[in-house]
């Protein structure tokens, strides 16, 4: 007679045979008085195992540890909380906070330099000649000073600018009877 | 527990103490038993219900909260004994390791130790890491060798490999302990 081996006995202790397996294991151990000692040796083990195996180890101060352990799971949980409420606002907001802060930035650094005692606006003179047409005449401006070239009439006179910086002035002279035209030119 | 479990876990810190305080001694042996000693049991107890606790949101049926509580142990112990004992529990150990001699072996050492610790812990602490994890899931939880299997990562004829040789071992040991 074929004898199961050890491992086979061992799993069908526990029902973990196949099908196949288990009934062939099973019409042996009808037969074989040794095998179903084994076999009730292994089931034995098994039940003491799960009876045993569900107590709290020996020397434990349960009680104490389970006060530790409460306490813990509390504070980690109390963490966790913390750690969830931060992450999505810093998620969502970020944006909103950083333009806050540009803005802010913006603020400050735009009130420190208006009014910082050494900051000042100048106008600044112009560089280049400017012609102007005034009632009393056309006056050429620059760094250094002006020029005014005077109408010679009382009458009212007829202003012309050109885009190339040109201005004209025409005026009647009522007893001479002829037409005077001043172009002053700006380079 | 009534029906809506998860969102007063989630919101009344009355209903999480219970929780805590009905499931506690459970998942500490639970995971004891697989890793073996009582610091890295506390701390791993701590993070089971951290964790379930935090996402007990995602749990839809109470009824079923003790199982999943107890699937999140095992699952963080398993893990654990991976990174820190370096496990993998997809080889299989030879057969010839079971019948080896050493002097550790000794009746009456064993005997000795026995009787120094708790039994039952001498005779696990003889398994392999492996070998351990498997039986306390399958002998002490009752989770079926398939179920085992998904959990440990691996084959169900791997996992039925593991706990046969964890029973003869274990058997073994307890005949050498009774003798």
């Amino acid at each position: 007679m074929r004898h199961p081996a050890q491992a086979e006995l061992a799993l069908a202790a526990g029902a973990d045979l196949p099908l196949w397996e288990r009934w062939r294991i099973r019409r042996h151990l009808r037969r074989c008085e040794r095998c179903r000692v084994e076999m009730e040796k292994f089931r034995g083990a098994r039940r003491e195992l799960a009876s045993e195996g569900a107590r709290l180890p020996g020397g434990l101060d349960w009680e104490r540890l389970a006060a530790e352990m409460r306490a813990n799971i509390q504070v980690g949980l109390e963490a966790g909380e913390c750690v969830t409420l931060v992450r999505p606002r810093g998620r969502k907001l970020g944006w909103r906070v950083a333009a806050a802060l540009a803005s802010l930035a913006l603020v400050i650094v735009s009130g420190w330099l208006f009014h910082f005692p050494g900051f000042r606006w100048h106008s600044v003179e112009p560089l280049t000649p400017a012609v102007t047409a005034t009632s009393e005449g056309i006056e050429v401006q620059d760094a250094n000073g002006s020029l005014v070239l005077r109408h010679q009439s009382e009458e009212p006179v007829l202003l012309s600018v050109a885009t190339d910086g040109a201005v004209t002035a025409s005026y009647f002279d009522e007893e001479t009877g002829m037409v005077t035209i001043n172009n002053v030119y700006v380079y | 527990m009534g029906e809506a479990l998860p969102q007063v876990l989630e919101e009344s810190a009355e209903h999480r103490s219970r929780f805590i305080a009905e499931n506690l001694q459970r998942i500490f042996v639970q995971i004891y038993r697989i890793v073996g000693n009582v610091d890295d049991a506390q701390d791993l107890t701590q993070e089971a219900f951290i964790k379930a606790l935090q996402r007990s949101g995602q749990l839809k049926d109470a009824r079923k909260a003790a199982h999943w509580l107890s699937r999140i142990a095992t699952n963080t112990a398993i893990d654990f004994l991976r990174r820190n004992a370096r496990v993998n529990f997809c080889e299989v150990d030879d057969l010839p390791e079971l019948l080896r001699s050493t002097e550790d072996d000794d009746p009456e050492q064993l005997l000795l130790r026995g009787e120094q610790r708790e039994y039952l812990e001498a005779g696990l602490a003889e398994l392999t890491v492996k070998e351990r994890t498997a039986l306390v899931l399958r002998d002490i939880e009752g989770l079926p060798a398939a179920e085992v299997a998904a959990r440990l990562g691996c084959s169900k004829a791997t996992v039925r490999s593991h706990i046969a040789n964890a029973r003869i071992k274990f058997r073994r040991y307890l005949e050498r302990r009774k003798a």
